[in-house]
């Protein structure tokens, strides 16, 4: 599926998973997918985000706290509170002792999940099924970052609008898409 | 938070999407709180087989998944 991506949709890919490790994910979730995405600040999906007044730096850290977020709310369904842990946890250990223990200590190679490749979930294998198929409806021969950005946009999940929501954007997935249309028409 | 009367109840929701989403959650959990105890306990120069024993798992389990290799 991947031998139609530029180089710079490939490199969202990687960023994804570099983000999804990081942050110790098992999978590449949707919201991992988006930082992969914007990462580049040259690309359209970050040059229509800055338009909106969202830097790269933000729209990263916020794919971050929507997963946070998300993981709270099922917690809390299960009577926990992951703010009283947490607070429980720095209160202990200091500032930051929860977040992101894992994967802090790669090992030479990164050892830890560095063997192979993490997969995608449901939610990024879909965005990036809707990235081909804006790719083919719009007739362009290329897979861009700005379709993964088209094809996140239209899941059925909306993990990255609500991202976008989180940081006060308002603007509904075909306004984005619009967008995204008319810089790469700019851009042809 | 979420102290809302139509909190659903995670464990026990018969939509899968609502239960396996807390039960991915409460394991990220888990191994958030393992790691920071089990560097804890090293910190303070507990063996592997002593921290092994309070975790309930063998000596080569806790050794593979936190012991720094070399």
């Amino acid at each position: 599926m991947f031998e139609r991506f530029t180089t710079a949709a490939r490199g969202a890919v990687i960023g994804a998973q570099a983000h999804a490790r990081t942050a110790g994910h098992a999978e590449i979730g949707a919201a991992d997918l988006l930082a992969g995405v914007l990462d580049d600040a040259t690309a359209i999906p970050a040059r229509v985000l800055a338009d909106l007044g969202v830097t790269v730096a933000e729209g990263v850290a916020a794919t971050e706290e929507v997963f946070d977020a998300e993981d709270a709310t099922a917690l809390s369904a299960l009577g926990i509170d992951l703010d009283a842990v947490r607070r429980q946890a720095e209160q202990t250990f200091g500032p930051g002792a929860l977040d992101r223990r894992r994967r802090q200590r790669p090992g030479l190679f990164g050892r830890r999940g560095g063997a192979g490749h993490l997969p995608f979930d449901a939610e990024a294998k879909s965005a990036l099924e809707l990235s081909l198929r804006a790719a083919v409806a719009e007739g362009h021969r290329h897979l861009g970052a700005e379709h993964v950005f088209l094809g996140l946009l239209a899941t059925e999940q909306a993990t990255a609008l609500r991202v976008l929501r989180r940081l006060g954007v308002s603007a509904d997935a075909a306004a984005l898409e619009r967008q995204v249309l008319a810089r790469l028409a700019a851009a042809a | 938070m979420a102290s809302a009367p139509d909190t659903v109840d995670g464990t026990t929701s018969p939509d899968p999407a609502v239960g396996l989403r807390a039960v991915a959650a409460l394991r990220r959990l888990v191994e958030q709180l393992e790691d920071l105890q089990v560097a804890n306990a090293r910190g303070q120069g507990w063996s592997w087989a002593d921290i092994a024993t309070a975790l309930g798992v063998s000596k080569q389990a806790v050794h593979k998944k936190h012991a720094p290799h070399t």
